[in-house]
């Protein structure tokens, strides 16, 4: 150790490159924070966790009926969790093309407690093995 | 045919085993090893073909007997789909990867010079380590119900959302980009290994930028299928698998410039190193996050765990340690040499625009991650405690911190962490595609920079004007066209200049030409696409939105077996027909909707199909038990069925108990069908006990279902209308999707100039001499033709 010579180091002086690269990196921090509070949505398996968060979250459940339109175009249909327990879900856009087959189904969104219902932004289908497992292979 | 094809796999298995021992051997002496690492490779080659061969003989031979012909194929597909069967499911997609990186490594065996034993034992190791998931993952395994080997007459067949051309080309290209992107990594490690520190990136360039071809095509093709099939609504949705597909595509392209500068000054070379690894294991997380299952509650695609969770964690595991532990032990070994002290030099730029890339690839790949990171033990629940508490969501209201931190810590981000993210970070690289072309690599004369950008600059003004005028007003938006229309117009300069020293020079600045091309189509069909509007068209009729005028001319089924909404859409003196699919599919047991999309210059017009409903006849009221319908003055609840007094020989009764309620008084009646047989007439009839209505009409039981309790009753007499079917379509328009994939198309151009330039300078110093590279075609065919 005692003949360890360190490499020959350069001026550390800051440099204009180093100011940009570092604004850039502090950049990408702000915004990675400032999207966190808009996007982050925790993933629950339970009704009641769900209702009583009041804002947006991830609910995993079973379908309760195969669900309808309703007079607004909304597709609604019964979500059931693993306790039994089930609530109606609104989903303003069409029916996923593989609702039929889900065996279970995560609606991502919020409880509205004035009507009772959880209003989805966007459905994700999880389907029995081979039909999905082609979808991930392809993309 | 399972013992054939388990022996293929294990010959394949053991040739790149032994190439990569050979290989290994090799420096330590033994000259020995280098004659049996090529035959290794040969090896492997033959039995990777030999299971193509025998893989796609299964196929078109439709073999039910064999579980994964079953699962993909059936008699009614099509023969090109046949063969594309063969990478529909998880092992024929090693099998595709692994025989590109067997061909590329036939290559690479003349490419090397003095690296070869370094770089072939580890490529082998990988096509090693890819022939292993195949072993385990057997496409030769026989199809067992019950445990016993049956051979059904028919296979399960192939989803049709996969029968495409798409389908035909997006996962072989996908897979030239995985396997090409293991030979930077291999030559990275193979130069760590002995030494060289500069050399390996010469012979890893043409390669690198082949890889980065194909990715970034492979992104495009996977889009493009996206948006015209699936009817996702759009070409990119940050889907995790969109996403950890684009991480490692952002960190070669950084790796490309870091090579650039290493190449050129000899600087950055632990970046260089750093990055080829990091790219290639990206590559392989990307693998783990589809294959294993991790994502199944955060994704639109439900990855299914096939048994290779572990398998692929270990290789991941193992590759990140084996590839970053070799950097770190080479790492005071390294020599780094100074870049330029000068901002406005390429060095700097390449420095800045690498550190964005880098930046943007972090924040997509930390963003994709969150499922998995969350899942750790206790921090899942630590970082959600944190959140409730630190910070507001959405409207402004907190989580309720009594309601914090879920059972499940897990949680995920939605596509607005990314769309909120990653367009700021992106024009920082737009700004420096501006200036960094027309920058000299030291030091750049600021007077002569000024005038280069007179032109571009007055390109972004006008372009700003334009947007103005279009109606694009919000700041980044803006932002974008003005200055993607600047570093447009430099990196055309730099074309212009460039040409005069051969057309072979113009790769790079014609990429990011593409590059300007398809941000500027990104932001006008993510920011200005129109709404979907929901349009409800009754058959033969017309509905109008945004200008064009939607006539439903009925559901049809066409020979192949779809069913399509049957459209015309006119605007103006335009008409055009327009068929979205939607129908029922028995095979796959799920409703299939693919859109319609209309491209046409300044927007896509894309209809969505989302409902289709039959004719209703006013007539007839349908119910469950319990339930009430309406037909005209009468209103009907369905009791439940009455088939109390079907007890006379020869004929069966069927009632349908109703409570009608007509003018504000109830009656309970009861309409029937009874079924008649007699030794005269043994096939009978069905006759029709209709009940009398107040009203004077009757009730007849027109059908019903015993198993879902329902009944469907007539009144006749009333002759009230039928309504005629109806489409439900959601309908928007898509500003400047074309120059998504023109931008796309014009970057692959340009990668594939590079590719050829950078392989001729190969090849100039593999035999020890600079090239003068080719000016036109002509010439460019005479020099390759000429060895």
């Amino acid at each position: 150790m005692a003949t360890f010579s360190p490499p020959v180091r350069h001026s550390i002086a800051i440099k204009p490159l180093h100011l940009l690269g570092a604004a850039v990196i502090a950049l990408a921090i702000g915004l990675g924070y400032y999207g966190l509070t808009t996007s982050y949505r925790p993933y629950t398996v339970s009704i009641d966790e769900a209702t009583q968060s009041g804002r947006s979250v991830q609910l995993a459940g079973f379908l309760g009926d195969m669900g309808r339109y309703d007079a607004d175009g909304n597709f609604v249909f019964m979500l059931q969790d693993s306790t039994g327990k089930m609530i109606p879900v609104v989903y303003a856009k069409p029916k996923p093309s593989n609702f039929e087959q889900a065996v279970s189904i995560v609606a991502i969104g919020h409880y509205d407690a004035s009507r009772g219902v959880f209003l989805a932004d966007d459905l994700l289908v999880k389907c029995p093995s081979k039909y999905q497992e082609m979808q991930a292979a392809v993309q | 045919m399972y013992l054939l094809g388990t022996t293929l796999i294990i010959a394949g298995l053991a040739s790149a085993l032994l190439a990569t021992a050979g290989y290994a051997l090799t420096p330590r002496g033994h000259l020995v090893g280098l004659a049996f690492g090529r035959v290794g490779v040969r090896m492997t080659l033959v039995a990777v073909l030999a299971i193509v061969a025998l893989l796609n003989y299964l196929f078109i031979a439709q073999r039910y007997d064999i579980d994964y012909v079953y699962n993909y194929t059936s008699r009614d597909l099509d023969p090109a789909f046949r063969v594309a069967a063969v990478w529909a499911g998880q092992p024929g997609s090693f099998v595709i990867w692994a025989l590109w990186g067997v061909i590329a490594a036939q290559f690479l065996v003349r490419r090397t010079r003095h690296a070869e034993p370094y770089v072939l034992s580890i490529f082998m190791a990988i096509q090693a380590a890819l022939l292993f998931y195949i072993l385990i993952r057997n496409p030769f395994v026989p199809f067992m119900q019950n445990g016993v080997a049956v051979t059904p007459s028919d296979g399960k067949g192939l989803n049709p959302t996969l029968q495409n051309m798409w389908m035909l080309i997006h996962p072989p290209v996908l897979f030239i980009g995985f396997a090409l992107m293991a030979v930077p990594f291999a030559f990275a490690i193979g130069g760590l290994w002995r030494r060289d520190y500069d050399g390996w990136v010469h012979d890893a360039l043409p390669w690198t930028l082949a890889a980065w071809v194909s990715l970034g095509l492979a992104l495009l093709l996977g889009g493009y299928w996206a948006y015209e099939t699936l009817g996702w609504g759009g070409y990119w949705g940050w889907d995790p698998v969109e996403n950890s597909s684009l991480v490692p595509w952002l960190t070669s392209t950084a790796l490309l410039h870091a090579m650039l500068v290493q190449r050129t000054g000899h600087g950055l070379r632990r970046t260089t190193f750093a990055l080829a690894i990091a790219t290639y294991v990206l590559v392989f997380y990307s693998t783990f996050l589809t294959r294993s299952g991790v994502l199944s509650s955060f994704s639109v695609h439900s990855f299914v765990e096939e048994g290779l969770k572990t398998v692929l964690f270990a290789s991941l595991v193992l590759l990140a340690f084996g590839g970053f532990g070799m950097l770190a032990w080479r790492w005071r070994d390294i020599p780094s040499k100074p870049l330029s002290d000068k901002l406005l030099s390429r060095d700097s730029f390449f420095v800045l625009g690498i550190i964005a890339l880098l930046v943007i690839a972090t924040v997509i790949g930390l963003g994709t991650s969150m499922p998995l990171i969350s899942a750790i033990p206790g921090v899942g629940h630590r970082l959600q405690s944190l959140f409730a508490g630190s910070f507001k969501i959405d409207d402004g209201t907190t989580f309720n911190p009594d309601a914090q931190p879920f059972t499940d810590g897990r949680f995920g981000l939605v596509g607005d962490f990314y769309s909120t993210t990653v367009p700021p970070l992106g024009l920082i690289l737009v700004i420096l595609l501006i200036i960094g072309p027309l920058l000299g690599w030291r030091d750049t004369n600021k007077r002569s920079l000024l005038r280069a950008l007179r032109f571009p600059a007055l390109g972004a003004v006008v372009a700003a004007c334009v947007g103005l005028v279009l109606g694009v007003r919000d700041p980044l938006p803006l932002a974008y066209v003005s200055l993607c229309a600047f570093a447009f117009g430099t990196n055309v300069l730099m074309i212009v200049r460039t040409l005069r020293s051969g057309w072979l020079r113009i790769g790079g600045y014609l990429a990011h030409v593409g590059l300007m091309v398809l941000l500027v189509g990104a932001v006008a069909s993510t920011i200005y696409a129109t709404e979907e509007v929901r349009l409800l068209v009754p058959e033969g009729e017309s509905v109008s939105a945004f200008g064009y005028t939607v006539t439903f001319n009925g559901w049809r089924q066409t020979p192949e077996g779809r069913g399509i909404l049957d459209l015309t859409v006119t605007r103006g003196n335009e008409t055009f027909r327009a068929t979205p699919q939607l129908y029922f599919n028995q095979m796959m047991g799920a409703t299939m909707a693919t859109p319609a999309i209309r491209s046409e210059l300044f927007h896509d017009v894309y209809i969505s199909p989302s409902e289709y409903q039959p004719p209703y006849d006013r007539n007839m009221a349908d119910m469950s038990i319990g339930q009430s319908g309406t037909v005209g003055p009468y209103e009907f609840t369905f009791l439940g069925f009455d088939v109390s007094d079907a007890h006379t020989t020869g004929s069966a009764e069927v009632g349908a108990k109703l409570r009608v309620t007509y003018e504000g008084q109830s009656v309970e009646l009861t309409p029937r069908i009874r079924l008649v047989t007699s030794p005269s007439d043994p096939v009978g009839g069905i006759v029709d006990m209709p009940a009398e209505l107040p009203g004077g009409h009757k009730a007849t039981l027109a059908a019903f279902d015993p198993m879902e309790r329902r009944v469907l009753i007539r009144v006749e007499g009333l002759n009230l209308p039928v309504d005629p079917a109806k489409a439900v379509i959601t309908l928007s328009l898509k500003p400047g999707v074309m120059l998504v994939w023109l931008g796309v198309i014009i970057g692959v151009i340009g990668g594939l100039i590079a590719v050829v330039r950078r392989t001729l300078e190969g090849r100039g110093a593999l035999e020890g001499r600079r090239v003068r590279l080719p000016r036109g075609f002509g010439e460019l065919a005479r020099f390759v033709s000429s060895r």
